[in-house]
């Protein structure tokens, strides 16, 4: 009896120095969970997919990141389910032609930037990957657009 | 926008206040002269206690303007209709222009004892640095006007009065009584303490007595439990049991005295039993109001004026006469456009006229939050507000939904943020995220309106609309709670609305989700696709690919995400087995992925979103007993075997099912009784079993109508435009 004690002490120890080995190391990644901020992640943009099929080159990026313990992908929402059904986590950016559509006038650029900014800051990959233009690229050259074209209606 | 009278008024005003607002608008139309309204919120009442229907009848049905949030009007008067209004805790978000500005001071400054109701001190301050004019008075009365020179504020007064209207068509006067039949004595009025005269005081007034019957409506559970014995010829109704103009009908006499500390400003119960022939015992004071059309009697006297009414028909039929020509000469809706011209009197005008502005911006931005859900309810209800507002704001969906393509995909600017229950974060982390996306969000879009529909409103999301704080929000949840969780009902009050989506079973609803109905508004059923936007049987099978002439059975088991709804499909493949002639169509949204793996040759397979449009397609069929399948199908009629989720996390799906199957609109079973789906299906399959439970589902004719319901209310809360297509 005295021994399981002194055994499961002991365990006890054991198990508190591990809690401590596996600190948390992202401290702003605040949308990853303690157990997933001690593997890798990958944060790929795919922002201009288009079609109701993820992109071969997509398909092929998520392959190679099959030893990632966390994948967020930025893409269109059309493709949520079928990420979802391959475990990846995701996130999305309002595009070009749905701002166009909504009338909305405000600061896209601005507002896209930051909304860009806290997508890193809350994740915190250890690895980026695009799939088609960088989010900056692809922000670029679609507030160019939007901001040149009227808008729907106001 | 130019009006004639602007008024910037609380639109939740239980009693006189609102009803003399109602006729004021009503009154203002016939008399050629267009008004406008922007709803102010009074700290008088709760947050979110529900705006007053009348008068929200009235609004729609005399054209009168809600003033939209981008428009700024110009008016030749504006009235800031209630004291308790002009407030530093009273937000007024629409700016505008008035030749002159008026607080109608509807309540005396001060009460019987001296207690002051409002701090007039503030009054001028206010109305100069917010309101941009000088503090000018208009009294609804010569009582308020007494009160307001004796409390130093004669310099403010308007010579003139707001004198509060009726319109008497609204109340038939009452038929002669039965000579020395019982009279029938009454009163009615909001069941606050103050309308009611203390215990001894109610005894003298409203004795026991064989010759009479007191019939009060109003009067509080805890006032009368102040009694020792209630008299024995004491009726009690509750406020509002009956429409005003409906229970005057039942008296023959009114008597109207009230606790000693009020004072009233003018006693409109008064005028309504007045316009109704009634004759009127009152407190003497009135008499500056009511002039000779009442009898004025002290509580202890007023029997003996009811003696004399009992016993002389005459003296009732003399009274009667003089209550509805004093009523018709002196409130009538004719006399608006005389106190109209008064107030408009540029003698008095408060501040010089003001150049024209014609500021109008772009359509408001409404913003809807939706939690993530197991299906899309959530999403699919503030699709059906939303498409009911119409374009004339822009609504953007901020969800947590996976499924929010299907907005997008209908045409709306869709946001998503991760929920914490996939990301496995603890709730305190999440909220924290939510709360700076959200935000961000919110100073980014500056939304004239947030909806949120989900059970639960997240500490992120409350403290992001705390902190933007320049908008109205509303809470959409569907009733059946399953459980009592104070923990999300205690969190009403931080919204401005909080609506309850019609329930088929609502009288079988336990009510965890709240019932009062000063707080809750309670609406039809919201569907996505109403009845009258759905395809006939032929157009929606020709669209869906479906063969023309076969018995289809429609199949809908909800997304399964957290129910194992397995037995049931196999009992539905030996049905098809069983039916050479049955077709089975099980219909997805477009976004689910192709994962089952029960085929057979006649279970054919859609994707389509919203399915509400295509449902005539259908001969029967086999649903879970979610909120939005449940009311399209009862309200297309569509015969349906109901097998309810009863996961825990779920509404009383159970409750739903077994409560149409019982009026006979539907039949239910547990998903863990396939001999019992096997038979239902069966009955299904027959035509003349289907016939029978078609026309009882339609005997729910002309109740689907909450989207547009709730969006007409929200046209007023956030002074949203009004939709072309707006119903009623």
């Amino acid at each position: 009896m005295i021994r399981e004690r002194f055994h499961n002490l002991g365990l006890r120890f054991a198990l508190r120095s591990l809690r401590k080995l596996v600190t948390p190391r992202k401290s702003g990644a605040v949308l990853l969970s303690d157990e997933r901020q001690q593997g890798n992640v990958a944060l790929v943009w795919a922002l201009d997919q288009d079609g109701d099929q993820l992109s071969e080159g997509l398909v092929e990026q998520l392959k190679k990141l099959n030893s990632f313990e966390t994948v967020i992908v930025v893409c269109p929402p059309r493709y949520f389910a079928k990420l979802r059904s391959m475990d990846h986590f995701f996130e999305t950016l309002p595009d070009q032609a749905d701002i166009v559509r909504s009338g909305i006038s405000r600061d896209w650029d601005l507002y896209l930037r930051r909304r860009v900014s806290r997508i890193r800051s809350t994740w915190a990959p250890d690895f980026e990957f695009t799939i088609g233009p960088s989010p900056e690229d692809y922000l670029n050259a679609f507030i160019d657009e939007a901001l040149t074209r009227p808008a729907a209606q106001t | 926008m130019d009006l004639d009278v602007l008024y910037l008024a609380d639109l939740r005003f239980p009693g006189g206040s609102t009803t003399s607002l109602k006729y004021d608008i009503r009154a203002c139309k016939q008399a050629g002269l267009k008004a406008g309204i922007i709803p102010l919120s009074s700290p008088l009442f709760a947050r979110n206690q529900i705006l007053n229907a009348s008068l929200i009848e009235e609004i729609h049905s005399t054209g009168t303007v809600i003033v939209p949030i981008t428009e700024r009007p110009r008016a030749k008067v504006a009235l800031l209709y209630h004291p308790s209004l002009l407030d530093a805790q009273v937000p007024c978000r629409t700016k505008f222009d008035a030749d002159t500005f008026y607080l109608v001071v509807h309540q005396t400054t001060r009460d019987r004892r001296g207690r002051p109701n409002f701090q007039t001190e503030r009054w001028s301050d206010l109305a100069v640095d917010w309101f941009g004019h000088r503090l000018k008075l208009l009294p609804v009365s010569n009582i308020v006007r007494k009160d307001l020179e004796l409390n130093g504020l004669s310099h403010a007064l308007h010579d003139s009065d707001w004198t509060n209207l009726i319109d008497p068509t609204d109340f038939p006067k009452k038929r002669s009584r039965v000579p020395n039949s019982q009279l029938v004595i009454g009163r009615h009025s909001r069941p606050s303490f103050d309308k009611w005269p203390s215990p001894p005081v109610a005894l003298a007034c409203y004795p026991a007595s064989p010759k009479f019957t007191f019939r009060m409506m109003g009067a509080s559970q805890p006032y009368l439990d102040q009694f020792e014995t209630i008299p024995g010829n004491w009726q009690i109704l509750p406020f509002s049991k009956l429409p005003v103009a409906s229970f005057l009908q039942t008296l023959d006499v009114y008597s109207y005295f009230h606790s000693d500390s009020l004072i009233e400003a003018f006693g409109y119960c008064v005028l309504e039993a007045l316009a109704c022939g009634l004759p009127c015992v009152v407190p003497q004071y009135l008499e500056d109001i009511f002039g000779d059309a009442c009898f004025y009697a002290e509580p202890e006297q007023a029997s003996h004026v009811y003696d004399r009414l009992w016993s002389s028909c005459s003296m009732m039929e003399k009274a009667s006469e003089k209550a509805v020509s004093y009523v018709e000469g002196t409130f009538g809706l004719d006399q608006f456009k005389h106190k109209f011209d008064l107030a408009c009197d540029t003698s008095n005008v408060s501040r010089p006229t003001v150049p024209k502005r014609d500021e109008t911006s772009a359509r408001p931005v409404i913003m809807a939050v939706t939690s993530n859900g197991v299906g899309l309810g959530h999403l699919s209800r503030q699709l059906a507000i939303a498409e009911a507002i119409g374009p004339t704001v822009k609504t953007v969906f901020f969800s947590m939904s996976e499924a929010i393509e299907i907005a997008r995909s209908i045409g709306y600017l869709a946001e998503f943020r991760p929920f914490s229950r996939r990301l496995e974060l603890d709730t305190e982390t999440w909220n924290a995220y939510f709360f700076q996306e959200l935000l961000d969000a919110l100073n980014f879009y500056k939304p004239s309106l947030v909806l949120f529909d989900g059970s639960v409103p997240y500490a992120g999301f409350l403290g992001a609309v705390e902190a933007y704080g320049k908008c109205p929000r509303v809470w959409i949840r569907r009733g059946l709670w399953r459980t009592d969780r104070p923990q999300s009902s205690s969190l009403d009050g931080h919204f401005d609305a909080v609506f309850e989506p019609g329930e088929l079973c609502h009288a079988a609803d336990p009510g965890f989700a709240g019932n009062d109905p000063e707080r809750i508004a309670r609406v039809h059923p919201v569907l996505l696709s109403p009845p009258d936007k759905q395809l006939g049987k032929e157009e929606a099978r020709q669209e869906l690919k479906l063969p023309k002439e076969a018995t289809l059975c429609l199949v809908q088991l909800g997304s399964e995400a957290n129910f194992d709804m397995t037995l049931a499909r196999q009992v539905l493949l030996e049905f098809l087995d069983r039916e050479p002639d049955a077709i089975a169509v099980e219909v997805r949204s477009p976004l689910h992925l192709d994962d089952r793996t029960d085929f057979h040759e006649r279970l054919l397979s859609r994707k389509i979103f919203p399915l509400g449009r295509f449902l005539k397609a259908f001969d029967y069929a086999i649903c879970a007993a979610g909120y939005n399948t449940f009311h399209e199908n009862i309200a297309t009629s569509l015969p349906t075997l109901f097998i309810p989720n009863n996961n825990p996390e779920m509404d009383l799906q159970e409750l739903r099912a077994d409560y149409g199957a019982r009026a006979g609109w539907n039949l239910s079973c547990s998903a863990d009784d396939p001999y019992g789906i096997g038979e239902k299906l069966q009955l299904l399959h027959d035509p003349e079993r289907r016939k029978l439970m078609t026309l009882a589902c339609s005997q729910n004719n002309d109740c689907w109508n909450g989207a547009h319901q709730i969006a007409r209310q929200l046209r007023v809360l956030a002074q949203l435009p009004a939709s072309l297509t707006e119903k009623n």
